[in-house]
């Protein structure tokens, strides 16, 4: 039996530097309630002034997504009450929505295609307030989201992962989404199995709660099947789906033009951005015996790709180089002060061994907010001894076992991260050799 | 009627309204000072912007000393208002005629000689009947040439910012002051025609045509009658459903200058609402949300009514309907008023807001004219009525 899985995402457009009606910034990190004006926090009298960059930026992946794009932009009011709601209802798009009818191409682990689905439609509609116990926070109202909604061509919560993480990772390149950023997706499932009703799951947070929510239901689909359609609630402690309301008691929202915002015809010409996925196409089918996770890391960063991949002829140790410093790149990248592309060329020579690389990454990566701290290695050496986990370590590193060498090192750069690997080694062994005469 | 009296800076702008003062209905939000929509539901809220249209009047030196009474939310044509700090704004010429609404107050207040202007707002006559029965002028221009930020919306698409004035040559700059450009209403896209010399053509119902050829015995008059029910159902079937929507933020709890932010159970919500809302809006809110659904197949029939009246205008046709004072002081009288012709009246001006178009009560002697013209042409149609009060 398998399952039949449809997928609602909303995705937050928070590259974006206002609100989708108003000119309030996009904050997640000021105090609650203070990137507001009378147009997010619903005032009576105020009217909507859209925010065109919305529509351009989403039209790039409805493009990308082989949709057909409309020609004229309106808006709908979506009516139902609820607290997080300023104006009683939510501006959305339902007569005309921006994007319908594309495909996506379903990739697995080694990002090969493995199948083509259905994306219905993409609209755009603003973000309500955010409860958080006692408060209502409208720094979230009025940001905008979009809405991407698939047919139910997905069998299993593996390709419901799948197709988020693609998507995410499309927005991101396309720069509609910093995904980074946790507050930035919501979505809805519904899942059917052959001989049962639908079930929707709604407000589903996280890409863990996804596929355990999914699991869950899944499971209890085939053991207890399902006679009426209904939504229902996960619950993260519980592991477990709560019915929160079947389809007769379903709200209905009531939908009516929004007429302060007319109606705008256009005729985008937009052009198609390539992504990751299409260069690692492009690789994949120049080089089908190199591994693949080393291609998916090759083609990474856009910049990267067109001055040291494209049109060059690719050895397999120039490739494994090259992605070892992407990899090493985004796993210490959290905190990026500088773009990869910035510091590629200075990481890019022959012959330097993993551990070498890893370091200096490290030093260019934490190098600015560190500067300050430019102590000697004999300084830090005489500092570090005293303490005693170290000073075992380091006897234990003397008297010949290789295992405690990568604590000295991480607690030396801890110290000063400008230091390089070679340095370190050369005066340890100095050190030992000293001690030893 | 005034709710709220204010006492402006000392100091006031100088600019092309200087010297003038004016009253606004409670629906136009005053920055700091109590716009209630004459609602228990707002009976608190101090907003914390103004309004587009008093920020124009303000920079060009007109002096605001209050806010007036109006039916609640702009709800009524008659100007009663029971829900709201008991005030029922009387007729200031005859105590037994209704004021008419729902701009009630503003009328009031320029009858009286207490402002030289007021604003009200023009949903489907709430101008343009309280001041027929208030004698004065009340002008609803083209829908989309002033901006309607910060006006608490009725329907948006018929709101239009109306002017009550005595003489019409205030009304004309007050309204060409207006007409200022505001980036913060996207529905402001209409451009003011300039006036340009054309031969005036009358348009009337059969029944005014013999009392309009004796009044314009110069002018080429023809004969235009119109299903009046008709006007009236679509009215409502546009207004209705956006009635429900606009005050579905209402919930009691926001706006009422008390700590908003605290997230409330819906038990609160409906209290509220059924407490502080008056019968009127509540039944109003309920018809609206009952129709909303035919709403865009209702548009249709109504456009294509709209579509076969429109074809007889040219640029210059002025519709006039007669409003004799005698027959309004049987029909508006406060004690046994007759509705059915007041549905009939009302249909008469809410035809110029279904098509956006300007239209003017004009009060001469013992009778008003009620004037429309097609969209823009406001110039022409004050045109019009100066050459009418010269004979």
């Amino acid at each position: 039996m398998s399952a039949k899985i449809g997928l609602e995402i909303h995705i937050q457009l928070n590259t974006l530097k206002n609100k989708l009606f108003c000119s309030c910034p996009i904050s997640y990190d000021s105090k609650s309630n203070t990137k507001i004006c009378e147009i997010c926090t619903g005032q009576p009298g105020s009217m909507p002034k859209l925010n065109f960059m919305a529509i351009t930026k989403v039209s790039n992946l409805a493009y990308y997504l082989n949709m057909e794009i409309s020609k004229s932009i309106c808006f709908d009011r979506k009516h139902y009450i609820y607290p997080d709601l300023p104006k009683g209802y939510q501006i959305t798009q339902y007569r005309k929505v921006l994007a319908k009818n594309g495909k996506l191409d379903i990739r697995d682990q080694y990002k090969l295609i493995k199948k083509v689905i259905d994306i219905t439609q993409i609209k755009i509609q603003q973000d309500p307030a955010k409860i958080s116990g006692n408060l209502i926070d409208y720094n979230r109202s009025g940001i905008p989201l979009f809405e991407l909604v698939t047919s139910p061509d997905l069998n299993s919560e593996y390709q419901v992962k799948c197709v988020i993480k693609q998507i995410l990772s499309i927005c991101q390149e396309l720069e509609i989404c910093n995904t980074n950023l946790s507050t930035s997706f919501r979505a809805d499932v519904n899942i059917s199995i052959p001989g049962s009703e639908r079930v929707e799951l709604k407000n589903l947070g996280s890409l863990n709660d996804i596929i355990s929510a999914i699991r869950y239901q899944i499971k209890r689909l085939e053991s207890q099947g399902n006679k009426s359609i209904h939504t229902r609630n996960y619950i993260k402690g519980l592991n477990k789906t709560l019915f929160s309301r079947s389809k007769e008691t379903k709200l209905e929202y009531g939908f009516l033009p929004e007429l302060d915002l007319p109606e705008i015809k256009w005729n985008p010409k937009l052009t198609k951005i390539e992504t990751r996925f299409e260069r690692f196409d492009k690789i994949n089918k120049l080089y089908p015996n190199f591994n693949v996770k080393y291609i998916w890391n090759l083609v990474y960063n856009k910049n990267i790709y067109d001055s040291y991949i494209q049109n060059k002829k690719l050895t397999k140790n120039y490739c494994q180089i090259i992605s070892k410093i992407i990899k090493q790149y985004n796993y210490r990248g959290i905190k990026k002060s500088q773009k990869l592309q910035e510091v590629f060329p200075s990481l890019y020579k022959k012959g330097l061994t993993t551990k070498e690389l890893e370091f200096q990454i490290r030093n260019i990566l934490d190098g600015k907010e560190l500067k300050s701290k430019n102590i000697s290695l004999s300084k830090i050496l005489k500092d570090l001894i005293l303490e005693p986990k170290f000073k075992s370590a380091l006897s234990k590193y003397k008297s010949g076992q290789n295992k405690p060498l990568n604590y000295i090192i991480g607690q030396i750069l801890n110290i000063n991260p400008k230091l390089t690997y070679k340095e370190i080694i050369k005066t340890l062994n100095a050190d030992n050799n000293n001690s030893e005469i | 009627m005034l709710i709220t009296y204010i006492n402006s800076e000392s100091n006031p702008k100088i600019g092309q309204l200087s010297g003038l003062s004016y009253v606004l209905k409670d629906i136009y939000i005053t920055k700091g000072f109590l716009t209630s929509a004459g609602s228990q539901i707002l009976e608190k809220y101090i907003p914390c912007y103004d309004s587009s249209v008093n920020t124009i009047l303000k920079n060009k030196g007109a002096k605001l000393i209050g806010k007036s009474s109006l039916d609640e939310f702009s709800c009524g044509s008659l100007g009663i208002n029971h829900n709201f700090k008991g005030i029922n704004t009387p007729n200031p010429n005859n105590p037994n005629l209704f004021v008419g609404g729902s701009s009630s107050g503003s009328a009031y207040c320029v009858a009286k000689d207490i402002c030289d202007f007021s604003l009200g707002s023009d949903t489907g006559g709430s101008v343009r009947l309280p001041a027929i029965l208030c004698k004065i002028f009340g002008f609803k221009p083209s829908y989309g040439l002033i901006s309607r930020y910060g006006m608490i919306p009725l329907c948006n698409d018929l709101d239009t910012v109306s002017i009550f004035s005595k003489s019409i040559k205030t009304l004309e700059n007050v309204f060409i002051n207006l007409c200022e450009y505001d980036n913060k209403d996207q529905t402001q896209t209409s451009k003011l025609e300039p006036l340009t010399k054309v031969e005036f053509k009358v348009l009337c119902q059969s029944k005014d045509y013999d009392f309009i050829k004796k009044l314009l015995p110069s002018l080429k008059i023809d004969v235009l009658d119109l299903d009046y029910s008709k006007i009236n159902k679509f009215y409502f079937q546009k207004m209705l459903p956006y009635c429900f929507s606009n005050l579905n933020r209402y919930d009691g709890l926001k706006f009422n200058n008390s700590n908003h932010l605290v997230h409330k159970s819906y038990q609160n919500i409906t209290n509220s609402r059924s407490c502080k809302l008056g019968n009127l809006i509540k039944a109003r809110i309920i018809k609206g949300f009952e129709i909303h659904k035919d709403y865009l197949n209702n548009l249709k029939d109504i456009s294509e009514f709209l579509e076969t009246f429109r074809k007889h205008f040219k640029k210059g046709s002025i519709f006039i309907s007669v409003f004799k004072d005698l027959e309004l002081q049987k029909v508006y009288n406060k004690y046994k008023p007759i509705l059915s012709e007041i549905k009939k009246n009302d249909a008469k001006l809410s035809i110029s807001n279904l098509l956006g178009w300007p239209s003017l009560s004009l009060p001469l002697e013992k009778y008003s004219l009620h004037i429309f013209t097609i969209k823009c042409q406001d110039l022409l149609l004050l045109e019009f009525a100066k050459s009418c009060l010269l004979k």
